[in-house]
């Protein structure tokens, strides 16, 4: 009996752990709990200093009441950063034609900074042909800013074995009021683009009234 | 270890033995009356094939995936009780555990149907990947899922039961090997004709199934990870082998559990002893390897299979049926010649799914053909070789044992007029059931089609007419099953 | 001359070298040594430290844990946790985890050497049945995802998992075969 009400105790805590640990259920890898996390409880962007392409810094306060659109890169990057930048890319062109780039930007950040250069930023944004009128390359201005900003996004960076490295991709979302919203994967293009525009649209539909 | 000890029989107290005997029976009953819902369903599906009947092709598909998992599911838990029956004579093997498989058995019947008949799931039974993902609608990822985590449950409750006859096993013959007779085989001990068969082909049916179980609890959840997690996509060809493997494994092992009531009810009726030996140890450890090699048969029309896994498969198809059949048929033609045994509906039975096995062989050795399996295999020509192989070879050992279990053996009654009239209508209608779609395989005729051409559909009336002469075949000797079997003592 | 060294102080110095941060750190930066060295290792420390519990304790937690089914029931939820892939980032990145993994890894050793013994022998034959299908499993899900699974591991780690966990499991298979076809065992390992 006592073994029972014993077996019965763990298997309903652990059942319960699990659970709770999963969020639900719902997220199994640390990628899909920084999303569902993101996605349930909006943060706060704090206001670091970057420096952008042209050597100019800048902060995340300058772009207060845009839609941002942040990845994060290493120009030296043989692969995935390059899809991320080309996606990106894609993203600019779709949203330019239809007048809502006003209130768009986007934002590639380094996590290389000592390589890359404003100049090196600058080449890399020229290789997909960028508009630099809302796409904007950036470098941390110090490493305890670059470590503050990886830690915020739970971006998770390590060197790989070919001297570059292997990061957390994906598109992260900061709303008009300067909160990270949402994180999209490299897989879901289709969800970020509708995302994207009902943002857009729900924002007109404010103005408008 | 003493040899009279070894060839002894294994003593049980009276209540164990009056719990056992209840334990087989409900095997039995249970078996049969799936059996017999599952003839009805097939006959469903050739009447909606024949135009006679109007059903949807969801519901088609429905009733398909619950014959083919019911007949598997079945077969399975009908032949275990045979092999448990005649095994525990030999080893000490535990009620509670034979009890714990059935119960667990029932429940995941239970989820089975709960995920075709109310998730509308109808992948078929053998839930090929990517099939019971890609529902397009017609069912839920619930539902595929429940009908996985059934089997699955079922895989479990089977594992135990094999783990206890392996400790069983093991616990009286040291090693599988001795156990399976090889020992006397290569010499290393002298041959024991009182070795028992039912051990030998047990062993074989527990290591073959361990295998199936174990390929089936990988594959089956690798296909429930893909239905929750559409990211991982598994090679689709070696999901296909594992599902074969698993699935021809268990239903192909069903025969050789059920040959056993061969081996131990001939010898009663001919008052002449089974002998083993060298070539019937031979044929058994020939079959290991044979049951478990040949189900690439099901993947010749794959043409990324690599040749020689097509080669082997037809290699091992051609000689899957040879060995036991060969030392069982011949064995049981010997032990009968000349005895004078009296033909009861038991021994006839028994007798016919010899004659069932045998010929049943020839459009499966046939279909193993890679050349003529590319253009037969889609055909129902397949149904008519596993039909053929189930009606007429394995149901005939099953309901011969429940008639010996019945008490027939032992009365001096002479079998009665029902018995006779089921008898032949099952033997007609089953024949006839695996001729039609012999037939219609020759000429053609594609399988797991919910409607049939013009021209297929007198094909299909025949198969009804056939399918009805089964069923009324079956329903007699249920009806006959339920009537005495539940009062009928143990036969001594 | 033999050193009369307690067993137990030896489990409790190879504990004590696996928590030191630069072994910790060499074991964690590769998935592969982190899952099948540090985490069995730990469990190791624990089933032998369960094994040689003094008598009196053995006697309190008996009637806890007849038959062995608590601890095992215990032993399976860590074992479960621990299967999440981001339990293991977590660890990686959070010293909070890292403790608990250090806490409750070597308890689900111990609640594995004080019930195992216990347990009935079918229950361990579908257990271990089931444990070799998750190494089959993991191996084959880890070689064949498109993804990292962990975001503190590289792909290529992933992929030599899975294929080290294949192997092990083909392996097993194989002694296992071999002892139930022609040894003279029970089925015990």
């Amino acid at each position: 009996m006592r073994t029972f009400l014993a077996t019965l105790f763990v298997a309903i805590s652990g059942t319960l752990i699990l659970w709770i640990s999963t969020d639900g259920g719902r997220a199994f890898t640390a990628e899909e709990a920084r999303r569902l996390e993101i996605r349930e409880n909006p943060r706060s962007v704090p206001d670091w200093q970057l420096q952008n392409q042209d050597a100019e810094t800048f902060t995340f306060q300058n772009w207060h009441g845009h839609l941002i659109v942040v990845d994060f890169i290493y120009t030296s990057c043989p692969s995935v950063c390059l899809i991320l930048s080309g996606n990106l890319k894609n993203l600019q062109k779709d949203f330019s034609d239809e007048g809502k780039s006003d209130k768009l930007r986007f934002l590639s950040i380094t996590f290389d900074p000592e390589k890359d250069t404003p100049q090196r930023l600058k080449e890399h944004l020229s290789h997909f042909s960028a508009d630099f009128k809302n796409w904007v390359a950036a470098r941390p201005t110090s490493p305890s800013q670059k470590e503050a900003i990886l830690d915020f996004f739970k971006v998770i960076v390590i060197p790989d074995e070919y001297g570059g490295y292997t990061h957390s991709a994906g598109y992260h979302i900061i709303n008009p009021d300067g909160k990270l919203v949402a994180i999209f994967g490299m897989e879901q293009m289709d969800e970020l683009r509708a995302y994207l525009n009902q943002a857009l649209e729900g924002k007109d539909n404010a103005s408008e009234n | 270890m003493s040899a009279t000890e070894v060839n002894g029989k294994i003593e049980y107290s009276d209540p164990e033995n009056r719990n056992a005997l209840i334990a087989v029976k409900s095997h039995l009953i249970a078996g049969f009356l799936v059996f017999l819902l599952m003839m009805i369903a097939g006959f469903t599906m050739r009447a909606a094939q024949g135009t006679w009947l109007e059903i949807g092709a969801d519901l088609f598909y429905q009733i398909m995936t619950v014959h083919g998992v019911g007949v598997v599911g079945a077969a399975m838990i009908t032949s275990t009780g045979v092999q448990w029956y005649f095994l525990r004579q030999y080893v000490r093997l535990s009620n509670g555990i034979f009890w714990t498989n059935f119960f667990i058995f029932l429940t995941g019947v239970v989820l089975i149907l709960g995920s075709i008949f109310v998730g509308k799931y109808g992948g078929a039974w053998t839930f090929l990947f990517p099939l019971p993902a890609i529902s397009m609608g017609a069912w839920s990822n619930g539902a595929a899922a429940l009908f996985q985590a059934g089997l699955l449950i079922i895989g479990v409750g089977f594992l135990i039961l094999y783990l206890d006859f392996g400790r069983a096993i093991l616990a009286r013959y040291g090693s599988l090997a001795r156990a399976l007779g090889l020992t006397q085989l290569f010499g290393k001990e002298p041959v024991d004709y009182k070795h028992p068969a039912a051990v030998v082909a047990s062993t074989m049916v527990l290591i073959v199934n361990f295998m199936g179980i174990a390929a089936g609890a990988v594959v089956l959840v690798m296909g429930l990870i893909n239905l929750f997690y559409p990211e991982f996509k598994p090679d689709a060809l070696l999901m296909k082998n594992l599902i074969y493997f698993f699935g021809h494994v268990v239903i192909n092992a069903t025969i050789y559990a059920s040959v056993i009531a061969v081996y131990e009810l001939l010898p009663r009726y001919t008052g002449r002893p089974w002998k083993t030996n060298k070539p019937f140890y031979a044929a058994w450890f020939a079959i290991v390897f044979m049951v478990m090699g040949v189900y690439p048969h099901h993947l010749m029309m794959d043409f990324a299979m690599p040749n020689w896994a097509l080669v082997v498969g037809q290699v091992l198809s051609f000689g899957s049926g040879i060995p036991v059949m060969v030392v069982t048929g011949y064995g049981a033609l010997m032990i009968v010649y000349r005895s004078g045994i009296k033909w009861t509906t038991s021994a006839k039975l028994l007798f016919l799914s010899m004659f069932g096995w045998w010929a049943g062989v020839i459009p499966a050795i046939l279909d193993a053909m890679v050349t003529v399996n590319r253009a037969f295999h889609n055909t129902l020509w397949v149904p008519g070789h596993f039909h053929f192989y189930l009606l007429l070879g394995l149901l005939p050992m099953l309901i011969g044992f429940a008639y010996f279990l019945a008490g027939e053996g032992d009365s001096k009654e002479q079998p009665k007029a029902t018995d006779k009239l089921g008898f032949y209508a099952y033997l007609i209608g089953a024949f006839m059931t695996s001729m039609v779609f012999l037939a219609s395989g020759a000429s053609s005729i594609p399988r797991r089609w919910a409607a049939h051409m013009p021209e297929w559909v007198s094909f299909a009336q025949v198969g009804t007419v056939a399918a009805a002469l089964v069923v009324l075949g079956m329903l007699l000797f249920i009806i006959r099953a339920l009537v005495s079997l539940p009062g009928a003592s143990n036969p001594r | 001359m033999r050193l009369k060294i307690k067993p137990e102080w030896l489990l409790l110095a190879a504990f004590i070298i696996l928590t030191l941060p630069p072994m910790q750190r060499f074991l964690e930066q590769s998935m592969v040594t982190h899952m099948l060295v540090q985490l069995p290792a730990l469990t190791v420390i624990g089933w032998i430290f369960g094994r040689t519990l003094p008598e009196s304790w053995s006697n309190k937690i008996a009637p806890w844990n007849r038959w062995g089914i608590t601890g095992m029931a215990l032993a399976i939820v860590i074992m479960t946790y621990w299967m999440l892939p981001r339990a293991l980032d977590a660890a990686v990145s959070e010293w909070y985890v890292e403790l608990g993994k250090f806490i409750t890894v070597p308890a689900m050793g111990i609640a594995l050497g004080v019930s195992w013994p216990q347990l009935n022998p079918i229950a361990q034959g579908v257990l271990k049945l089931e444990f070799w299908a998750t190494f089959m499993r993991l191996g084959w899900l880890y070689l064949d995802l498109p993804d990292r699974l962990c975001a503190n591991y590289l792909l290529s780690d992933q992929r030599v998992l899975g294929q080290l966990l294949l192997l092990i499991g083909s392996a097993w298979a194989i002694a296992w075969t071999l002892r139930v076809m022609f040894g003279t065992k029970i089925i015990n390992t």
